[in-house]
């Protein structure tokens, strides 16, 4: 993909010092820092709400900010649009009066409807924000962006204070609009479970610097600090329904099947499943005599070492697993030797998504 | 009711609603400028716009009288260009009310402005917004309940105006006398029996005043949805 966004940028804060350069591509590109590695600075110096000390901005070849010629262009003539950690949402104006807020065009018709429909937001129109919930109105966030139809779209920390079911409705929202319409967007967080679900490549920022950029599995697994931190890495998966009997479900996963839990859900031709890389178990051998009803197979491609946990990366068809382990275990195992092994996960630990990809 | 009554209570309200109608686009750019921008000296300008809150009233008709006197450059000025006389008559009455008012409607869009989310701003300009859509569409909207509120606080304080006006108005019965200065010339001349009508509207409309003001400022803000 070619290059999209190019910056080289400086900025002082107090004591934080922001110095950062990266060359990012179309789609969806992430930028991975824990709290205080300066994301958000960074944004505000892309979208000009920041004046940068020193540096350059480069976007699709044109120059919008550099310090050496004198460029700064406004935070409007930029259209960098911008999704907030709150969704931000005029409070005195409807959801139909907010997505239209930096609509100037008044053709292509077509478009607003495919966002409102995308995003299902028919029935929200004339509400107030006061009146949605946490979800609702992040999707009406990124409705009134896109209706902007910016050259960019960056998003900082979207989902951060929603409740985690919702959290992966709106990602899933996310991933569904940048698939439709195509719009480059920068993801920020300092989460690995959205940005490993999101982002094609990310950008690591880390005290103010930019330390790494590549693929997300990549530059993203080794940074892992495991689930003793509060830090959950979750596999998530869109799977089609092979069929549904007595409440339970199985899924196409690769080759393989998953078994899982369904209840009195309405019947889909595809579900979305969470699994958190901690639930899953590992074995070197199939075991016959065990209530965990997914014994799957799969191809052991790394093992990531970490203070006192691994992370493994495993692949299934073409589905990647990512198993969370002891270090006692792994060397139990002689993993580093192992190439086939066996996943074993419960019904009970796969977590349904009500939301679909479609 | 006779003219008696009726000429100060009329007045009364006409310098009511005149002065608070002169304040809103007074106080909603001052009120602006101090409660969203940073810069040097702005705590002196800030004392200097609220001086009215503390100076004897008296004193704040002196200063206008001095000004707005035919004999004063400005005073001649306004007669002679726009034929509009401010010494002993009614206009005197509502600019007297318009001055001492004032900075109650500043303090309240000030305030309101400052509770407003300036976040908000800054996400109209991102979606292309210049500056004046900006403070249209949502920095206007957001402080409404804080500019209504304090359009009837500078409506209630100027029903009570009184040293001011009697400097630069005068106190001429059916021309320049509001209320409270009907009350006085009453009082003074041993009528008191007469003014109960005049205490009971000033009372009223003070009430009045007061009370909307109250309400508005109840009003939940709106930038606080959460």
């Amino acid at each position: 993909m070619p290059t999209i966004l190019e910056f080289d940028l400086k900025k002082k804060l107090g004591t934080f010092q922001l110095d950062v350069q990266a060359s990012l591509d179309g789609g969806l590109a992430g930028v991975f820092g824990r709290s205080g590695s300066g994301k958000t600075t960074l944004l505000n110096c892309l979208t000009g709400f920041l004046k940068p000390d020193a540096g350059r901005i480069v976007f699709n070849g044109t120059t919008v900010f550099s310090s050496a010629d004198r460029v700064d262009i406004s935070t409007q003539g930029r259209k960098f649009g911008m999704v907030f950690q709150e969704d931000l949402l005029f409070p005195h104006l409807t959801v139909k009066q907010n997505i239209f807020y930096g609509r100037r065009r008044r053709d292509n018709k077509k478009y607003v409807k495919e966002v409102i429909d995308l995003l299902a937001l028919y029935k929200l129109v004339d509400r107030y924000p006061s009146r949605l919930s946490g979800g609702e109105r992040q999707r009406v966030a990124l409705a009134r962006v896109l209706l902007y139809e910016p050259d960019v779209i960056l998003m900082d920390e979207p989902v951060s204070s929603l409740d985690v079911s919702t959290r992966y409705q709106v990602l899933a929202y996310i991933k569904k609009t940048q698939r439709a319409f195509k719009v480059p967007m920068i993801y920020v967080s300092h989460s690995l479970s959205e940005l490993l679900f999101l982002a094609d490549n990310v950008l690591v920022l880390e005290d103010g610097r930019s330390t790494d950029f590549g693929p997300a599995a990549k530059v993203l697994l080794p940074r892992h600090e495991g689930a003793e931190s509060g830090e959950e890495v979750e596999n998530i998966y869109e799977l089609p329904v092979l069929g549904i009997k007595a409440g339970n479900a199985a899924l196409a996963f690769g080759p393989s099947q998953l078994m899982i839990g369904y209840g009195q859900r309405p019947i889909k031709p595809r579900v979305k499943v969470g699994i958190k890389a901690r639930d899953i178990i590992v074995s070197t051998q199939a075991i016959d005599y065990i209530s965990a009803r997914n014994i799957i197979p799969a191809r052991l491609e790394q093992a990531i070492e970490h203070k006192d946990h691994y992370l493994l990366s495993t692949v299934v068809g073409t589905y990647t697993c990512l198993v969370e382990i002891t270090r006692a275990a792994y060397e139990d195992l002689q993993l580093d030797k192992a190439k086939e092994v066996y996943l074993i996960i419960k019904s009970r630990s796969i977590i349904v998504w009500e939301e679909v990809l479609s | 009711m006779n003219n008696e009554y009726m000429f100060p209570i009329i007045l009364s309200l006409k310098c009511g609603f005149l002065s608070a109608l002169l304040n809103l686009p007074w106080g909603i750019f001052w009120g602006w400028l101090l409660g969203r921008k940073e810069f040097p000296g702005k705590i002196f300008l800030q004392t200097l716009l609220y001086i009215p809150l503390v100076l004897p009233p008296v004193l704040t008709g002196y200063f206008l009288l001095v000004v707005l006197s035919p004999r004063s450059g400005l005073g001649k000025f306004l007669l002679d260009v726009f034929a509009v006389r401010f010494v002993l008559d009614w206009k005197g009455a509502v600019a007297a009310a318009a001055i001492v008012s004032g900075p109650f409607m500043i303090l309240m869009v000030k305030q309101a402005i400052e509770q407003s989310d300036n976040r908000l701003e800054f996400v109209a300009r991102n979606l292309g917004a210049g500056r004046w859509r900006t403070f249209w569409t949502v920095t206007l909207p957001l402080a409404w309940p804080g500019i209504v509120a304090g359009f009837f606080l500078a409506f209630a304080r100027s029903i009570g105006e009184f040293g001011a006006t009697i400097m630069l108005a005068g106190n001429i019965p059916e021309k320049t006398q509001t209320i409270p200065l009907a009350i006085y010339s009453h009082v003074y001349l041993g009528h008191e029996a007469a003014i109960l009508p005049l205490i009971a509207a000033a009372v009223f409309l003070s009430y009045l005043g007061l009370g909307f003001s109250n309400m508005f400022m109840r009003t939940k803000k709106i930038g606080n949805h959460r």
